[in-house]
Order: structure tokens, then C-alpha cells, then sequence
């Protein structure tokens, strides 16, 4: 009776096995894109991450796109600015339709304007100060006004991120949250592709739509692509290998060697503008002193960072990546030089060391241990003990909130939500953005903000970057932060993908509706 | 007492246990350090959205309210929202739930079948080079870490051998077996869908062999131990002596009685393996109940952590329960009282 039951099972398995090669993927054209991060809240007014960035790009249509380093119109035909960027004019694509065939009109562009500040979501904070409730204002049927409360020269760079959603569609799902919980699983858009199956932490399928609106770029353009949740760097290295997967946006530095060896995959390795920074507390006990945080700079062994971390990284040239509007170069920022910290040092009320100064990380995040374990070693030489604390990011967040809470140094991570220099430098160094983890240094210095803010009423694009000129030139004097790397993006790209351009802005996804696949393994 | 009374009787001490597990997880989770409601807003959110969200899932209310709000949710079906997501607790537990049962049902299946009967010849060569062997082998697996095994495995089979998938549970460019029970194997036999069974099984059976290994050592090792104590009785010199062939005494005598002790071991290990797919889950990306409880623990996300040792709970003892009752059709003797 075993043995029959034996041989049994073994031809039940044998089998199920035989019947594996037939269930090969047979769809010629869509994308297998393996994501490390989920796309959880597809709402334009409350989502906002690479992955869920990467959603939206999709389902929906802005009024304006990044493609490649650039800012393109996209719903937008026209536009015009008054003298003093308070009155920003813009004429839509007449031919702009939603899915369920309805116009993108200006209505539509005012309803989801006032709907994203109304709700005040993650995405409004580039709104934030410059509109209220009567900003937007629909003139006629394809023509949108937004009347700003006060100058801001970098709008236009924050409507990429203004995603229009069919009022019908919303209003017909209000519930008694406006539409959030609708939204957060379910598009309303006129983007070029629609959803299929979503699955939650696991899968999320966009099919193309073949009469889109903005046409495409040809007719080669893929059917559709699964966004395949991939947590671990191993397991995505491993499926782009097999030809599971055609993209993965996580491998870990260690893995390039391997995707480079692949003669049918390429590593895609651009210096990005994600953003790494010790910010130290300008009002905190010991911070408070330039000289101090003049002598923690010149601790910092920033040329060994590209040695000990994981990916590749570039070291920052001062506050503004050499690859972002506005950088500057050549400011004299530290290096690791002992004998200048020393001689800084000297100049504090603890000329000898011997005080202890916490530096706070993400727990369980090795790329943010690692700086503070440099550090650890530059400062033991000063006598000064580090205090290496990890901590999980809402608190680091809300320890943020207040100088008197802030640590003494905290490693955080930026990333510019627009190409303007506003967006980069306004929330980290202007004294009215302290309370948000970008702004963790309580750094305060009157002419930096005032500078900051006079370029961002001047509609002249040279003074605006003589003026930032200025401004990053005071940061680095004052030294408020330790300016430490950006990191590389890095993807996995199997090369039947064509059509790919690196996106700094949105530097780990890819814009799918621009590309298309060639001989793709099936 | 009679088996009715006695299942009773057990399923009425589980419902203190739930409590207990329940007051215990709350406190436990409401005491950690952290900021849920503003990790579930982002860090652009202002104080007000914070508050607001804080209001709407009751927790601005003070904690013993907030406790018996929950309790009162529970027994009307209500297993809560999540913080993070807003999904439903209920819908994320019936969804994620049957694959891990699922994948840790198969684990257990290869373990008994591996465990068994390497646990038997290391019994009957005691001390023999295949008893060291076995010994080996079972202590090998069960040294090197989980994740570790899955990423060889994967690495082996999906890759170089171009065998297996590498991870998910399913083809992900063919729909799954439409849901019957949420588990494929079983949905796509129901439904004589035999393709879709190739396909889930093929997905199967690596996470599944090595969350086995973690099993592995102890049901062979315990299969060894009873299977000698049988093996030492008097009834076994005895039916030796009259000539009663050793296969028929072990799988017919022998194992029969042994088996207590190895379904005790199984179902322990079930609820373990349970417990632990986290690791299998995560390499494999598979969408379990493992990476579900992970990821709310980090965010401390109050209602599917509860939701989830909630069921944990209940899953432990339906296990617990179901073996009391084999012991008594294995053995007769055992009596329910």
C-alpha cells in the first residue's frame, strides 16, 4: 500500500512539474518591473513617495511632466506669468480627455487644486504660504488662473506634481472623507494607463490605453507593466538574472558586478539628488557654537564615505549637489583635517573635549549608521565622545519638532521636490521652516532668509541665482550642517529595454509611457 | 466526560486565553515608543490632519476606552482599519492568511515526509553510520539561518538551474484560481484546474522546503527517540521471537505507538512555522501573513497587530485542540476528561 501510495504521489509531482514550462509568460509586451517600495495610496492629494510618484505619472496627467532633467507641459498648451510671478496663466490641451471620456477641463484642474489643499496631504507643502481656497479659478472651459497670495518665481516647477482627477468620478465617491478612501485604491484619471489587478503590498497592474489622449511616442509602446513588489536586494538581483523581472529600481552596490557581468543586462549608475546631510542643532548646548561645529566638520572623514558605503555615492561639494540648479562650486567647505578641528575646537568653551554628543540614525539602516561611525572615529580624536543613537524615523521626525527636543546631530535625507533651488535650500535653511525634519538644524541666520526669500518673488532667473549664489555662500560659512553625498541610483535594466532616460527628479522609477521593449525574453 | 463535553469545555478556555493574549498585545503595543498616527499622516502633515486622524480611529480616547471599543468591534465582526492603509484589517487577514497556512502546511507536510522517515533509519541503525549521517544532515539545516537557505535555494533553482520560480505565489501575468478557500492548491483541484496547480505548486516549493528545515531536525530527532523506546518494549522481544517479520513490527506496532510523540512535534512545529515564515515570506516575496505582521509592527499599526495575534490565538488552539482529539483515534486508551 506505500509503495502504491508512494509512486502516486511521485507521478501526481512529476506531473505538476511537466506542466510548469507551459506556464511561461506568454504576454509579449508587458513590462516586469521590480519595485521595492509599495504603492499604497494612489490619492494625488495625499500619496506622494518614488513608487507611488511612478503610479501616478500613470494613471493620471499633470500639468506639467518630468521627462529627463526637464520640466515639459503636459495638459498645459499655453501659459503666461505676470512681471511679479503672482498671476500664472495657463491654456489646456483642448483635447484632453479622462478616462470614462469626459474633457480634462479647467474646472477639473480647479477642483483638484482646492481638493489637495483642502485635504493638506503630503504634497500641498509646496503650496503652502503662496495660495488659499480662491487661488485657482477656472476663467473658461480650457483656461485655469491661479492668483498666488504672494510671489513665488518657482511655481511652474511644483505643477508636476498637480495631478488632475474627474470631479464626476470624486464626487460620486465622497464618502465622508472626500474621496480618500476611493482614491487611495482607485484612479480617476486620463493618464495612459488604467489599473488592473491591485494587489496590495504584492502586485499592481497598469494596462495602456490604446486611444490615449497625448498619443505616443509609437506604436511599439508596451501593453502594460506590473509593478511586482521585490523587499529584498537579493531577490530582486536574482529575478532580473533569471529574466523574471526586466527592471529592478533596488539592487545593493554589492549586486552591480554581477548585473554588469550579464551581457544581456546594464547598470544604470547616475549621481542623483537624494540628498545626505548631518544637521547639527544650531541652538543645542554645544552645536550652538560655530567654532564646535566647525571642529565636528573637519572631524568627518568624507572621502571614505565612497569606500564604506554600499552604492556608489559622490561627496557633496558644499549644500547643493553639483548636478541641481543653482550649485555652486568651489565653496569653501571642511575636510578631514584633525589639525583644523583642533584649532577650532580650541576656540570653544571645551577646548579640550570631553563632552558627549548624541547622533541620531534610523535604526536597523547600515547606510546611516555607517557616517556616524566615521564620525565616531574623527571626534574620539578631539576627545569627544559620539553617542550613536538609533531611532525609528517618526521619531526622529518628531523629535524634530522643537530645538529643545532636536538632537545634537541627526542624519537626514532630502530630496528636492522640484528643479528650482526653492526646493532645496527654503526648507533646510530658512529659519520659518523649523519644526520639519528638513529643517533639523534650527539653523537661523536673517540675511539667508532674507535672501531666500527675495528670490523667490524675482521672476529675473540671473538674479534668482546670483541670490542663491549668496545665500549658499553664508551656509557654508555658517556651517549649520555637515554636507555629506548624494547617492548614485542605481537599476537593473535588462537591455531589451529601449526608451529609458534618467530622471533626476524621480530618479529611481521609470516614465513607462516613453518606453518600449525590443526581443524581450518571453 | 465524552469528546462533545471535552470540546466544549476547550473551546470555552480559549476564550480567556484571547482575552488574556489580547490585553496583553494591546498594552504591549500602546507602552512601545512611537508615533503611528503621524508615521500614517507623513512627515509634511500638519498638527491639525494628525489630530484629525488620531480622532478618527478613536485614538485620542483614553486606552482602557479605547480596549473595550476594540473588544466590542471584535464581537460585532469589525476587526478595525489600518492606520496605514485604511484597508480593512478583516479583508488584509482573509487575504493574507491562506497563504501562509497554506505555505507553512506544505512545510510541515515536507518535513513529516523528509523528517519521518530519516528519524526512523537513524532508529533502526542506532549509532550507525546512517544514524550519524541523519544526524548530520538534519543539524546542518537547522544551523544556518532561514534567509540565508532561501537565498541559496533561489539563487540555485531560479537562477543558475532555471528550475523554479524565484518568488510570489503565482504567475504573476496569469490571474490566480478564482477563491474558493484562498488556498491554490486546494481552489485549483476543485476547480480540475490542473495548470493553475502545476503553477502554485511550482511557486511552492522552495519557500516551502526550506521553511521545512527549520521543522526538519526536530521531527526527525524526535521520530528517532520513539521510535527506539518502541522499538526497546517487551511486546516488540516478544513478536521478534515468534517470528514476526521487523518491517511488520515497526510500521504496524512500532510506529503506531511512536506516533504521539511525532504528531505532538508536528503540531508544535506547525504553529512555529507559522510564526516564523517571515523570513521565507520576505526573500520570496510572498504574500503572507509573516510581512503583514512585520510591517505593521514597525508602524505600529494598533488593529492588524491585534487583528493578528488575535488569530494567531485562535489558530494555536483550533492546532492544539485537533491534536488532543487525534491522540484519542491514534490511541484508544486515551480517554477525554
Amino acid at each position: 500500500m506505500y509503495r502504491t501510495l508512494r509512486t502516486l504521489i511521485l507521478l501526481f509531482l512529476l506531473a505538476a512539474l511537466t506542466v510548469v514550462p507551459l506556464a511561461a509568460q506568454d504576454a509579449p509586451n508587458i513590462l516586469l518591473y521590480g519595485g521595492n517600495q509599495d504603492i499604497d495610496n494612489i490619492d494625488p492629494a495625499t500619496g506622494e513617495n518614488y513608487s507611488i510618484n511612478a503610479a501616478l505619472v500613470s494613471l493620471y496627467d499633470a500639468l506639467f511632466i518630468v521627462r529627463g532633467e526637464n520640466i515639459e507641459p503636459n495638459l498645459v498648451a499655453t501659459w503666461e506669468v505676470n512681471d511679479d510671478a503672482t498671476v500664472w496663466t495657463f491654456n489646456l490641451k483642448p483635447e484632453a480627455r479622462f478616462h470614462d471620456g469626459s474633457p480634462v477641463d479647467a474646472a477639473a484642474v480647479v477642483y483638484s487644486f482646492n481638493r489637495t489643499i483642502e485635504l493638506s496631504g503630503p504634497p500641498t507643502y509646496r503650496w503652502a504660504g503662496i495660495t488659499d481656497a480662491s487661488s485657482a479659478v477656472a476663467v473658461d472651459a480650457d483656461t485655469v488662473q491661479f492668483t498666488l497670495t504672494q510671489p513665488f518665481a518657482p511655481f511652474l516647477g511644483t505643477l508636476s506634481q498637480l495631478y488632475v482627477v474627474n470631479p464626476a468620478i470624486v464626487e460620486a465617491n465622497l464618502g465622508d472623507d472626500f474621496g480618500q478612501t476611493y482614491l487611495r485604491t482607485t484612479a480617476a484619471g486620463s493618464g495612459p494607463f488604467v489599473q488592473g489587478r491591485w494587489e496590495i503590498g504584492n502586485l499592481y497592474e497598469f494596462t495602456a490605453v490604446e486611444d490615449y489622449w497625448g498619443g505616443w511616442r509609437g506604436d511599439d509602446h508596451i501593453d502594460g507593466f506590473l509593478w511586482l513588489i521585490q523587499r529584498d536586494s537579493a531577490t530582486q538581483l536574482n529575478s532580473l538574472l533569471a529574466r523574471e523581472t526586466l527592471i529592478a529600481d533596488t539592487p545593493s552596490g554589492s549586486d552591480m558586478g554581477r548585473i554588469d557581468e550579464d551581457p544581456g543586462l546594464t547598470v544604470v549608475n547616475e549621481s542623483s539628488i537624494f540628498i545626505n546631510t548631518l544637521k547639527m542643532n544650531n541652538q543645542g548646548e554645544f552645536t550652538s557654537d560655530i567654532n564646535m561645529r566647525k571642529a565636528i566638520a573637519y572631524a568627518m572623514n568624507y572621502a571614505a564615505l565612497p569606500e564604506v558605503q554600499d552604492i556608489p555615492v559622490q561627496v557633496l561639494p558644499g549644500p547643493t549637489p553639483l548636478n541641481f540648479p543653482g550649485a555652486v562650486e568651489g565653496l569653501d567647505v571642511p575636510s578631514y583635517d584633525l589639525a583644523m578641528a583642533r584649532e577650532y575646537l580650541a576656540q570653544t568653551a571645551y577646548p579640550d573635549g570631553g563632552i558627549t554628543l548624541d547622533y541620531v540614525y534610523v535604526a536597523d539602516f547600515p547606510r546611516e549608521e555607517v557616517p556616524g561611525l566615521l564620525l565616531l572615529e574623527g571626534l574620539a580624536e578631539l576627545n569627544i565622545t559620539l553617542n550613536l543613537v538609533p531611532m525609528l524615523w517618526p521619531d526622529m521626525v518628531a523629535s524634530c519638532a522643537d530645538p529643545s527636543t532636536g538632537p545634537d546631530i541627526i542624519n537626514i535625507y532630502t530630496q528636492p521636490a522640484y528643479l528650482d533651488p526653492d526646493a532645496h535650500l527654503y526648507n533646510q535653511y530658512h529659519s520659518a521652516q523649523w519644526g520639519s525634519f528638513n529643517s533639523c538644524s534650527f539653523y537661523q541666520n536673517l540675511e539667508v532668509d532674507a535672501l531666500l526669500d527675495q528670490a523667490r518673488v524675482t521672476g529675473d532667473v540671473d538674479l534668482r541665482l546670483e541670490l542663491y549664489a549668496q545665500a549658499q555662500t553664508m551656509i557654508a560659512a555658517d556651517q549649520p550642517s555637515m554636507w555629506m553625498y548624494t547617492e548614485n541610483t542605481v537599476l537593473g535594466v535588462n537591455d531589451c529595454i529601449k526608451g529609458y532616460v534618467y530622471r533626476p527628479l524621480e530618479s529611481l522609477s521609470v516614465l513607462f509611457q516613453d518606453v518600449w521593449m525590443e526581443n524581450c525574453p518571453a | 466526560m465524552n469528546l462533545r463535553l471535552y470540546l466544549l469545555r476547550r473551546v470555552l478556555l480559549v476564550i480567556p486565553l484571547l482575552i488574556g493574549l489580547s490585553l496583553l498585545t494591546f498594552t504591549v503595543s500602546r507602552v512601545l515608543p512611537g508615533d503611528p498616527v503621524g508615521l500614517a499622516a507623513g512627515p509634511q502633515s500638519t498638527p491639525e490632519i494628525r489630530d484629525r486622524l488620531a480622532r478618527d480611529f478613536g485614538l485620542d480616547q483614553p486606552l482602557p476606552i479605547q480596549y473595550v471599543n476594540y473588544i466590542a468591534g471584535l464581537l460585532r465582526g469589525d476587526w478595525g482599519q489600518s492606520l496605514y492603509s485604511r484597508r480593512l484589517v478583516a479583508d488584509d487577514l482573509r487575504t493574507y492568511f491562506p497563504a501562509t497556512l497554506e505555505l507553512t502546511a506544505v512545510a510541515i507536510l515536507f518535513a513529516a515526509a523528509l523528517g519521518i522517515p530519516a528519524g526512523i533509519v537513524s532508529a533502526i541503525y542506532r549509532d550507525k553510520f546512517p544514524d550519524q549521517l541523519t544526524r548530520l544532515i538534519a543539524l546542518f539545516f537547522v544551523s544556518f539561518p532561514a534567509f540565508w537557505l532561501a537565498m541559496i535555494f533561489q539563487s540555485i533553482f531560479g537562477v543558475t538551474l532555471d528550475l523554479l520560480p524565484i518568488g510570489k505565489r503565482f504567475d504573476v501575468l496569469i490571474p490566480p484560481p478564482a477563491s474558493i478557500t484562498g488556498l491554490y492548491l486546494l481552489d485549483s483541484l476543485l476547480r480540475l484546474d490542473f495548470r493553475s496547480f502545476g503553477i502554485a505548486l511550482s511557486h511552492l516549493l522552495t519557500p516551502a522546503l526550506v521553511l521545512s528545515f527549520g521543522a526538519l531536525a526536530s521531527v526527525t530527532r524526535i521520530t528517532r527517540a520513539a521510535v527506539l523506546e518502541g522499538l526497546d518494549k517487551d511486546y516488540v522481544r516478544m513478536e521478534r521471537a515468534i517470528g514476526i517479520p521487523d518491517r511488520v513490527i515497526l510500521t504496524k506496532y512500532v510506529l503506531r505507538g511512536a506516533f504521539i510523540a511525532i504528531l505532538t512535534i508536528i503540531a508544535l512545529e506547525f504553529g512555529w512555522l507559522m510564526a516564523g515564515a517571515v523570513l521565507v515570506e520576505t526573500i520570496f516575496d510572498y504574500p503572507g501573513l509573516g510581512l503583514y505582521a512585520v510591517e505593521s509592527s514597525l508602524r505600529l499599526d494598533f488593529n492588524p497587530i491585534m487583528g493578528i495575534t488575535i488569530l494567531y490565538g485562535i489558530v494555536f488552539s483550533i492546532i492544539n485542540i485537533a491534536t488532543d482529539i487525534a491522540y484519542g483515534i491514534i490511541d484508544p486508551r486515551i480517554r477525554y476528561g
